[in-house]
């Protein structure tokens, strides 16, 4: 297997597990923690908020202004 | 909340959701490195902020309303998450990128053509706007 087989297949496992966890909490509510109940969780905390923010808007600037589009 | 208010409010959701897809359309034909899609991307980002703001303006409702959620499996999506952070700073100190892709060399190859550039910037516009509104 290559590395960068090996390094997709990772992200693929890890993504195919929170999928798998998101879809067996949501069925399972309110037993268990949403995603949604963490988000709302932590958006209930300032520090966490403003971490969320710098998150998202991180994620937005690296994607869309510091991708590769159009080059 | 009420059937009326509902009502009003999935009405105002219309005029919302087609000014994003028209947004994103617009955003998503911008060259990275250019000032339109700085701007296009920072506005969503001061919005946001706004609403950060906003909600520490409401803290006897999220004190009220925090006892009510359970914490079980809450472990699991530290844990996760936590991993994919975790392999994403692996492969991106390793080298060359080609063999060890980070999340963003995934979405840059993902983003090459217009339409599913558009469907990031939704998704990305969808996600804030769910987030932030909690």
């Amino acid at each position: 297997m290559s590395a960068s087989t090996f390094g997709y297949t990772v992200y693929a496992v890890i993504t195919a597990l929170l999928v798998l966890w998101g879809v067996f909490t949501w069925r399972r509510r309110p037993r268990y923690t949403t995603f949604g109940d963490l988000m709302t969780r932590l958006m209930r905390n300032r520090f966490w908020s403003w971490a969320l923010w710098a998150g998202w808007a991180f994620a937005g600037w690296h994607l869309f202004v510091r991708g590769s589009y159009g080059h | 909340m009420d059937t009326a208010r509902r009502t009003r409010l999935s009405w105002l959701a219309v005029p919302v959701v087609a000014i994003a897809l028209v947004y994103s359309w617009i955003a998503s034909d911008l060259r990275s490195f250019t000032d339109p899609i700085a701007v296009m991307t920072a506005i969503p980002i001061v919005i946001a902020g706004i609403a950060v703001l906003r909600s520490r303006r409401r803290p006897d409702v999220a004190a009220a309303m925090g006892d009510t959620v359970t914490r079980r499996g809450t472990w699991v999506w530290v844990t996760l998450i936590a991993l994919l952070l975790a392999w994403e700073l692996i492969s991106y100190r390793l080298s060359p990128r080609v063999d060890h892709p980070t999340l963003s060399s995934i979405a840059d190859a993902f983003m090459e053509v217009r339409p599913r550039r558009f469907v990031m910037f939704v998704a990305w516009l969808a996600f804030g706007f769910w987030l932030f509104r909690r």
